[in-house]
């Protein structure tokens, strides 16, 4: 719950530009073309291996994380500039974590202290942050951002925007297509068993996941896949509900829209009997994933325990690839953001680790990538108690494939004002790496084929060249 | 000598039923030539059931759900014309001031330290079930509702936050909902929600020399999403095509950012009542500081002062803002794609998704002029929706693309207004939450300002290879199409015997409160007093379930599958008769959920 705010909208006196060069309708015909495109690719998807299994754990950190007290420069000078920067909202130097990245040339740097078992799977190698991620449509310096001409992502600052725009790849449209769903539709053909959508989502309906053919499977935490109250119960009024039920189902509509209707709901609960045997007989796990919040709104770890769950029916299920979402909400700290951020960061750590430990216990932790997104970072200049929406922020993965123990991207400097090139006023810094090479190196370690980046991105070409045989970034292995 | 009967009848699978104001007639013929016996008779239909399914089916497109007495109140007549007339004349219950009485029962009852900063969204949902479940202008609040889905407003921002922004921008439909389209085009762009919600609140004038440029999202939108649409209509909603062939953008990015100017200076009308350190709004002051009720102000130092060319019109220099704004909104208003933009729209939120073109063509040209040459009455807008041919007819009714899924907030609304209740604090507070949480829709949760779905949303399979759209089906998923049936199953809840103390307890609740306690509970439950003494026959229930829900289309096949689970609720035995009980639950339960239930015909 937000709290009162007495200062002057910030998004007021900043640039917006308006929709870019690609227009509406543009988008909307390379969208219908996937398909098309996809055939005359040529790849052949039965090639690929059916031993060959891969899972994406997307995981939503909604409200706008505070991500420059996550990942904090402990050199003297940059631990300065951040401390002098962010106030009374800088985290005491001792009481930060200290990590060793290997890729930073010595520069060091400190987790926020809630964060040690992150700290513990950065050091083993297992964890990377990307440093200063944000949506763009081009790469652009501050002098560009300020005399305009140079398209910028639709709504910067606005949190409805922000989410459609690292949901779906295209931030200078509003579609309502997901790149995760898209994948889905492009690599159906892995999992043999169509039954059960590639994506699955533990915290329901989603953009992320929205493709153009498939959407997603919702689970929920603790109880798994919905499937229809009293079903199975023996009790004579539930014998006769369910006698007329599937009577129903199993009934032929001649109207299109009852057909439609009934399939939807025959097609789920079919999923259901599927997948609900498969999420019940998990294996006990070597950890004890412990619910601290309530029936109806379960911790954190609680929805990755669920996905690990159908990270280990996926034999059974006939999946070679699996995509995850879970969102995790509450990061919008206009308020309180030492104590809230605190909690959740606690919390988040749990999680992490937790489901990493069992994906190791199923030896399957070099198969499984999960990536962090969230709408935009805050000011690095505090309102009081808190900090508002900005843009460029530290984004992480976790995983055996992730090349651990480094920090990609570029860590800004967090100085304010003309000395710090990336500083756009008010503590809003221009992000250096974009969304789009975050989200392609992820999809092309997930197994898109280079040649199809730019139909899920397409701005891609503007930060990396797909033929050019390397990743955008770096952080995954091939 | 017996007289053998010809009978013609269509050959449709449901019932068919007769008159229902249109002359479909049944004529019996005898193959005799003895003169006593008539060669022809025509049965009207008299004595059949089919006026009240008639007047039920009216109901279903005119408001959120009507209990059998309305329906056959309006069955006796079947003269819609005056029921429309009464409703424009039954003056409109407001959403705030139920939300203020329902806020002041809030801080009576709670300690909740939180409360110092409501009331929220939570309230204003209270506040709209309760409204909703009492009034008697139900005609305007299904417009309104529908309205909602047009003029988009969303507790995902942060006008979840704030009741008051949510119930006065809601009042301002309900308003409207039976007036002018123009004065609900004006309203809702100076309402402070709109303002905030698509950003031209606090939307200053261009300043070059500090790469300021006027925000272009509302400009966008009401073109978009509220007057004119992405391309350039016939009075049929059928696109109008150039020398190629191809679809013409109604405006392009030039015209965006020329009307982008016009939406320029707004800021707030009022402060807040709980700002105590200014005493007059600024410019550039939030949604926390400024009143969430008070039309927004034009502050002309932050107004662009410039002409304004788009689509062919231009406004000119040095006006008000004020004057701008109305000069924009009147050359959208009057624009010839908003007849068949708002037609389109209206006709699939309350008869069908796929209309002809002359049926759009039909309520478009009311749109136009009502016939006392006054463009944009809504009423008669409303009145050509749901008299036409295509809404009343029973041939029209039978044409194999007739209908639409209703969207779950209908099936519930439906339910909570068919039966008489027990409320157990007298009150009809509903969060509403899980409901949303199940079918992805509630009053005002939009995911964004493109609603719940949009009008040409075709799910992947018969209905899109048919070149049909059907937007609620976007919502009906995996997920939703299960939970609603769960949710149907929390409605109706059952009965039991405690066995402690052997008595008979219900459960079951159509509305959720988080003011309820184990202690003191606040549910609302239906009550099935009516259907009780047709308990024993299991068709008549079917037959008064066919008259409130699926308004006579109920098919044979489903009735026969229905009839069978209701024979099978009984137990000799059972002293207490709960058999009773059980039967007209799985009964309510069944249709709720069934195909011919949720395809609205």
């Amino acid at each position: 719950m937000s709290g009162k705010h007495k200062h002057i909208d910030r998004r007021t006196f900043l640039h917006q530009a308006s929709c870019a060069a690609v227009g509406y309708t543009t988008l909307f015909s390379t969208l219908a073309n996937l398909e098309i495109l996809q055939a005359a690719a040529g790849f052949n998807l039965n090639d690929a291996a059916s031993n060959d299994y891969k899972a994406l754990v997307c995981l939503l950190n909604s409200g706008g994380m505070d991500s420059f007290n996550m990942l904090i420069p402990t050199d003297q000078g940059l631990y300065r500039q951040y401390q002098e920067t962010r106030t009374n909202l800088a985290i005491p130097k001792g009481e930060l974590i200290s990590i060793n990245p290997e890729n930073t040339g010595g520069q060091t740097f400190g987790l926020h202290p809630a964060l040690k078992k992150v700290s513990s799977l950065f050091n083993d190698g297992n964890l990377a942050f990307i440093s200063n991620v944000g949506t763009l449509v081009q790469p652009m310096t501050r002098q560009e951002f300020y005399q305009g001409g140079v398209p910028l992502p639709l709504g910067l600052y606005s949190h409805a925007d922000q989410m459609l725009h690292w949901q779906t790849g295209i931030p200078q449209g509003r579609v309502a297509q997901g790149w995760g769903g898209k994948i889905a539709d492009m690599l159906n053909d892995y999992n043999q068993q169509k039954q059960i959508p590639m994506c699955l989502s533990v915290s329901g309906s989603n953009l992320f996941q929205a493709g153009n053919k498939t959407s997603e499977f919702a689970l929920r935490p603790i109880s798994g896949a919905v499937g229809i109250d009293g079903f199975y119960e023996e009790w004579s009024v539930n014998k006769m509900r369910r006698e007329a039920i599937t009577g129903m189902m199993n009934q032929t509509y001649q109207d299109i829209y009852k057909k439609t209707y009934n399939t939807t709901i025959k097609n789920a609960f079919t999923g259901f009997e599927l997948i609900q045997p498969v999420l019940e007989n998990q294996p006990a796990w070597n950890v004890s994933f412990e619910n601290a919040g309530s029936d109806w709104n379960p911790s954190l770890n609680m929805y990755f325990e669920m996905v690990a769950r159908a990270i280990s029916g996926r034999e059974k299920l006939g999946m070679n690839r699996q995509i995850f979402f879970i969102e995790y909400g509450g990061w919008d700290h206009h308020d309180e953001l030492l104590n809230s951020q605190n909690n959740k960061l606690e919390e988040l750590d749990l999680a992490l680790s937790q489901f990493y430990t069992v994906l190791q216990q199923m030896g399957i932790e070099d198969s499984v990538t999960t990536f962090s997104l969230s709408e935009f970072g805050r000011t690095l200049t505090s309102n009081g108690n808190g900090t508002d929406h900005a843009w460029g922020g530290n984004t992480f993965v976790m995983g055996g494939a992730v090349k651990g123990k480094q920090i990609f991207g570029t860590y800004p400097q967090l100085s304010l004002g003309q000395g710090n090139p990336l500083e756009l006023g008010g503590g809003v810094l221009l992000p250096t790496t974009s969304a789009d090479e975050y989200f392609a190196e992820i999809a092309l370690w997930f197994g898109v084929p280079p040649s199809e980046l730019n139909l899920l991105f397409p701005n891609i070409h503007n930060f990396y060249s797909p033929g050019s045989g390397s990743n955008p970034i770096g952080f995954l292995q091939n | 000598m017996v007289s053998v009967c010809l009978i013609t009848m269509s050959a449709w699978s449901q019932k068919v039923y007769l008159g229902g104001g249109y002359p479909l007639e049944v004529k019996i013929k005898a193959s005799s030539s003895l003169t006593e016996c008539p060669p022809e008779r025509t049965i009207d239909g008299s004595g059949l059931d089919y006026k009240i399914f008639e007047s039920s089916r009216f109901m279903a497109q005119s408001t959120l759900g009507a209990n059998i007495h309305a329906i056959e109140e309006l069955s006796e007549t079947l003269d819609f014309n005056s029921w429309i007339a009464v409703q424009c004349n039954i003056p409109p219950t407001y959403i705030t001031p139920e939300m203020e009485r329902v806020w002041k029962q809030i801080l009576e009852e709670s300690t909740d330290p939180e409360n110092e900063f409501g009331p929220f969204s939570v309230h204003f949902n209270y506040a709209w079930w309760t409204v909703n479940m009492t009034n008697d202008d139900v005609l305007r609040q299904r417009i309104a509702y529908a309205l909602s889905q047009i003029f988009v407003i969303s507790i995902n921002s942060d006008l979840r936050d704030h009741a008051e922004a949510l119930s006065s921008f809601y009042d301002v439909l309900i308003k409207n909902a039976l007036g002018n389209y123009r004065d609900l085009l004006m309203e809702v762009t100076l309402h402070p929600s709109m303002g905030y919600y698509l950003s031209h609140l606090n939307n200053p004038k261009e300043d070059p020399d500090n790469n300021i440029h006027p925000d272009e999202n509302y400009a966008r939108e009401i073109m978009q999403l509220f007057t004119i649409g992405l391309y350039a209509l016939n009075r049929d909603g059928s696109r109008i095509k150039d020398n190629q062939g191809a679809d013409m953008p109604s405006y392009n990015n030039q015209d965006i950012k020329q009307l982008a100017k016009v939406f320029t200076g707004l800021g707030g009308g009022g402060l807040d009542p709980d700002v105590t350190w200014k005493t007059q709004p600024e410019f550039g002051d939030g949604l926390w500081t400024i009143s969430k009720i008070l039309p927004l102000k034009m502050y002309e130092n932050f107004h662009d002062k410039g002409t304004k060319s788009f689509l062919g019109f231009q406004i000119p220099a040095n006006q008000t803002g004020m004057k701008d704004i109305q000069d924009a909104v009147d050359f959208l208003f009057h624009h010839p794609n908003t007849g068949p933009f708002v037609a389109y729209r209206l006709i699939q939120r309350l008869v069908k998704s796929n209309p002809s073109a002359a049926y759009i063509d039909r309520v478009a040209s009311a749109f136009n002029d009502n016939g006392q040459g006054v463009r944009g009455d809504m009423r008669a807008v409303v009145t050509a929706i749901l008299m036409d041919p295509e809404a009343r007819g029973q041939y029209e009714r039978l044409e194999p693309h007739h209908g639409m899924l209703r969207e779950p907030m209908l099936r519930f609304t439906q339910i909570v207004r068919a039966f008489p209740v027990f409320a157990s604090r007298d009150r009809y507070w509903n969060n509403g939450y899980s409901y949303l949480n199940s079918t992805r829709q509630h009053v005002l949760a939009s995911p964004t300002v493109f609603n719940f779905y949009t009008p040409d949303y075709q799910p992947v399979g018969e209905i899109s290879d048919a070149g049909l759209v059907a937007p609620e089906f976007k919502i009906h998923n995996s997920t939703t199409s299960l939970s609603y049936i769960n949710a149907v199953n929390g409605w109706v809840g059952g009965v039991y015997k405690d066995d402690v103390t052997n008595e008979i307890k219900e459960w079951g609740s159509l509305f959720h409160s988080w003011e309820s306690t184990s202690e003191n509970p606040d549910f609302v439950r239906m009550l099935t007093s009516e259907l009780e003494p047709h308990a024993w026959d299991s068709e008549l229930i079917i037959n008064e379930l066919d008259k409130r829900f699926t308004c006579g289309a109920l098919t044979d096949d489903t009735r026969n599958i229905i009839r069978k689970a209701l024979n099978g609720t009984y137990w000799n035995w059972d002293t207490q008769n709960l058999w009773k009980y059980h039967r007209i639950k799985t009964a309510i339960y069944l249709f709720m959920i069934s195909p011919d239930y949720n395809i609205l015909r």
